[in-house]
């Protein structure tokens, strides 16, 4: 799966847009000093087809080799970057 | 069964024998078949309809998922439509590179089909055997694409990633290898009893029904018809490539497989020169393609069923104003009944396998409103 580095988001949207199956969602980020907003990937709803990855201006999106998306609660598979930083 | 003389057996929607969501109505007196019927609307998913909602780059993904087997061979399709509406043009580079995902498509989908063929005749040994073999070729689609299956690799004015010089010897190698398995399947097929008794003589298709009922593809190819897009209708690089179209003479199930099995020598042919002719150059424009011009066009590629169309009407801006897309299977499947007469009941497997059913790919439905109540009819309904 592709994994997101926010620090390199320019908030541009481009991936949001791009996305054919509507998995990306900008979400606003209140600490973030420029760039408020950051995606957020459902992976419940990800296709793989890399699209962000390759729009991305910034490449703010790295593809990687983790693939374990299973779990019991849906919620777990909506990777927010900064919940899961609250998490660890 | 009162008042019919003929009993009526449903075979499907969900059949050991059938993979995919499709009822035969198949009316039988003792053993003999009478007439079949197909029936569909299963699986109808609105792909069309979702195309429209969507801009021409998500589309390109959405023509993907239309087919899970043929899915670079339904992008190269809408890309080569959508380049002829905003005439645009390919570097020779993407074309050869769609021409190597092509084939290789065509060729684990044929092993695919001889896979499920064995395991329909009650021929395990083979359906193992073809699909250790097939997993060579997914591996040599994963080296070249990034993913197995669903390779998203052809995207409107090129492709999305290169070959290497180290890509291209590892896919030389592997293609030896798959020779070199065809050919002793190629021997398996000739020469096998199980698979002669099962296949010899079975569902014959006449040259005349291929013409009145428009059987495309491989199909035709058995029945002695000489027709192929590829070198119709030039697409991706095959004007430059020569190879050979297959036809055969008997007409039956067995020849059905047989083309198959040598139009695999043929893809393994057109891939190897297609690597060792591959010209430099970019592999795709620098932008996106996000926007095309208004106009209307129609592109037609070979898929490994036969004839895959796509017809695509721009009105300008972002959005495509209508995506048609006429699948193969779609005539194959629908008119699929002339095979079927006078045939065992206990070898309709084995001709319903050699038309290598897609049923997923060539469901539609259409709304009919009548007296302001929409009511759902699949198109085989519509057309008695």
């Amino acid at each position: 799966m592709q994994v997101v580095d926010i620090a390199k988001c320019i908030s541009c949207r481009l991936c949001a847009f791009d996305c054919p199956a509507y998995a990306i969602e900008m979400t606003l980020n209140p600490a973030a000093e420029k760039y408020k907003y950051y995606p957020v990937v459902d992976f419940g709803k990800c296709v793989f087809c890399y699209q962000c990855v390759r729009v991305c201006p910034t490449q703010a999106y790295v593809t990687s080799n983790m693939y374990n998306l299973a779990s019991f609660a849906r919620e777990k598979i909506i990777k927010d970057v900064l919940k899961k930083d609250i998490e660890s | 069964m009162s008042g019919s003389k003929y009993i009526e057996i449903p075979i499907g929607p969900q059949h050991p024998a059938l993979h995919e969501p499709i009822l035969f109505r198949v009316k039988v007196e003792g053993e003999k078949i009478v007439d079949v019927i197909p029936s569909t609307g299963y699986n109808h998913r609105g792909i069309e309809r979702l195309c429209e909602d969507n801009t021409f780059l998500r589309d390109v993904f959405l023509a993907g998922r239309v087919c899970g087997i043929c899915n670079v061979i339904h992008t190269t399709c809408y890309s080569e439509c959508i380049e002829r509406v905003g005439n645009i043009d390919v570097p020779p580079r993407a074309k050869y590179l769609r021409t190597i995902l092509n084939e290789l498509e065509r060729i684990h989908s044929h092993m695919l089909l001889f896979a499920i063929l064995g395991e329909l005749i009650g021929f395990q040994t083979l359906f193992m055997l073809v699909m250790r073999d097939r997993e060579s070729i997914l591996t040599l689609k994963e080296l070249i694409a990034g993913n197995r299956i669903q390779a998203d690799y052809v995207m409107p004015g090129g492709v999305r990633k290169d070959l290497t010089p180290e890509k291209i010897q590892q896919i030389k190698k592997a293609l030896d290898q798959v020779r070199a398995r065809i050919k002793y399947y190629k021997k398996v097929f000739e020469n096998d009893s199980i698979i002669k008794k099962r296949l010899s003589g079975v569902g014959i298709l006449d040259v005349q029904d291929v013409y009145r009922y428009g059987f495309v593809g491989p199909i035709a190819r058995a029945s002695g018809v000489k027709s192929d897009v590829r070198c119709e209708d030039y697409y991706a690089a095959y004007n430059d490539i020569p190879f050979n179209v297959i036809t055969r003479n008997e007409c039956d199930s067995w020849s059905r497989m047989m083309v198959r099995v040598d139009e695999l020598f043929e893809s393994v042919n057109i891939v190897e020169y297609a690597v060792d002719h591959l010209p430099e150059g970019p592999i795709g424009p620098k932008a996106m393609i996000r926007t095309v011009k208004a106009g209307e066009a129609i592109a037609r590629v070979e898929a490994p069923r036969g004839e895959l169309v796509y017809y695509i009407i721009s009105k300008g801006g972002d959005k495509p104003y209508r995506v048609k897309i006429r699948t193969p299977s779609f005539n194959n499947i629908l008119n699929c009944q002339v095979m079927f007469k006078d045939a065992n009941l206990a070898d309709l497997p084995a001709i319903l396998v050699s038309l290598d059913p897609c049923i997923s790919c060539m469901e539609r439905l259409v709304v009919v409103e009548e007296n302001g109540r929409a009511e759902m009819k699949s198109l085989v309904d519509l057309a008695r």
